[in-house]
């Protein structure tokens, strides 16, 4: 195929047209000097370096200032200190209560001030008399999933069924408190202790359309006298 | 033809280095000269503003973008995998041709209003009517193209104004040849039909 213009008889007038058109316009020609103005702009212009190269290792620092930042910001004694009356003092009244090796999370950081690990300690006899909080707080969460990784992950019923009695104990209208009682009834079925048979009948008359009342119906029937 | 006036092309040897060899002639087909930037930038710089002013970049940022499109090139030429060259730049330029068509609407949305452009200022040369008639002409093929969809318009401009052949549109573009005579069939019919509404509209 040959280009229109070209052609030497065309077949119409409306393409004579466009091969006069075509004709009387020639190919592009970039203006004189043009080829070398940009050359010597580009010279000035040094070779950047490459950033898709140093892109990982960019990501990686940030991700490792990151996280040496937050490690610092965790250790830090105004964080502990704040964190302190929330978290440990529960777990380490139950662990003290137990005699128990405490599960992780409740362990006392190496570097906390063991002045007031005392405290905490020794105000843990006190009775709890603040009012249960309507969302589940971090003492909160800590007892029942370490309950949950007691009896689930580790295989040890008795320790999850004190978890979960020091938990209805302290939080009896808790957030998870129907969560700790269909778990205190597995614990105590797994241990074949009829209590279970009693929490069972609790937890129907609490939560009578509740998400564990097959397992409760189960051990109830189980237990039942 | 503008390929064959300085055709070099790319090849990838046996050790997987790349080399260019210029085919308009049989001497030059056999030797092999090293790929570098600057052997790059003389052979292929008209090619590049000739692709950029198809691809409807404006006269007056052409020189720009070519600059543009090779400190890309200078910057990604080691990436560069010997295949295609004439492809692998011309989809270089593309980018830059739209990333500019970007740049422009989102300065015309921020100056609201249409940004002047060089080619509105009056010509001042002494061949001023002359030059105003190609202008004319340039414009009146411009309209017309512009009204076509743009692959076809595209593959029009480089094959009849441009005068590049049909093969070496297709290696540009990197589609088949076949592709490259359908777009032009179907573009010479739009080209007819809408210079013939073009000249009744002027009443000729």
């Amino acid at each position: 195929m040959e280009p229109l213009k070209f052609r030497s008889s065309p077949d119409s007038p409306i393409e004579a047209d466009a091969i006069a058109l075509l004709r009387s316009i020639g190919r592009y020609q970039p203006p004189v000097g043009q080829k070398q103005r940009v050359r010597l702009r580009m010279l000035e212009l040094s070779v950047p370096r490459r950033i898709s190269i140093l892109q990982p290792v960019l990501v990686a620092g940030l991700v490792l200032i990151g996280a040496v930042a937050s490690a610092g910001l965790a250790l830090h004694p105004m964080h502990q200190q704040t964190q302190l009356p929330s978290v440990s003092s529960p777990v380490r009244s139950f662990a003290a209560a137990t005699n128990d090796s405490p599960p992780s999370a409740y362990s006392t950081p190496d570097n906390v001030d063991p002045s007031r690990a005392n405290v905490s300690s020794a105000s843990n006899e006190a009775p709890f008399r603040e009012a249960p909080p309507r969302t589940a707080q971090p003492s909160e969460k800590v007892l029942v999933f370490d309950a949950m990784h007691a009896l689930r992950r580790e295989g040890h019923p008795q320790q999850a069924a004190k978890l979960l009695d020091e938990y209805l104990r302290r939080y009896p209208q808790g957030s998870l408190a129907e969560e700790a009682l269909a778990l205190s009834i597995e614990a105590s079925t797994s241990l074949g202790d009829p209590k279970a048979g009693n929490l069972a009948d609790r937890y129907l008359v609490l939560y009578p359309n509740g998400r564990f009342r097959t397992a409760a119906e189960r051990a109830r029937a189980r237990f039942a006298p | 033809m503008p390929f064959s006036n300085c055709m070099l092309v790319s090849s990838v040897s046996n050790d997987g280095d790349i080399h260019l060899r210029d085919v308009s002639s049989p001497e030059g087909a056999r030797r092999e000269v090293p790929l570098d930037f600057a052997t790059l930038y003389d052979t292929w710089f008209e090619h590049v503003t000739c692709w950029l002013q198809a691809l409807g970049a404006p006269s007056a940022d052409i020189e720009d973008l070519a600059q543009d499109v090779f400190l890309v090139v200078r910057r990604r030429l080691c990436d560069f995998d010997g295949r295609n060259l004439a492809g692998w730049l011309y989809r270089i330029a593309n980018r830059q041709v739209l990333q500019h068509r970007r740049r422009r609407w989102i300065q015309s949305v921020i100056t609201l209003g249409p940004m002047h452009s060089i080619e509105d200022v009056p010509d001042g040369r002494t061949n001023a009517v002359e030059a105003l008639e190609t202008q004319e002409k340039r414009l009146q093929l411009e309209q017309i193209i512009k009204k076509m969809t743009p692959k076809r318009g595209l593959v029009f401009r480089l094959f009849e104004v441009e005068d590049y052949s049909g093969e070496e549109i297709a290696n540009m573009l990197d589609v088949p040849v076949n592709t490259v005579w359908t777009r032009l069939h179907h573009a010479r019919k739009d080209f007819f039909a809408l210079l013939a509404s073009m000249n009744e509209r002027k009443g000729k």
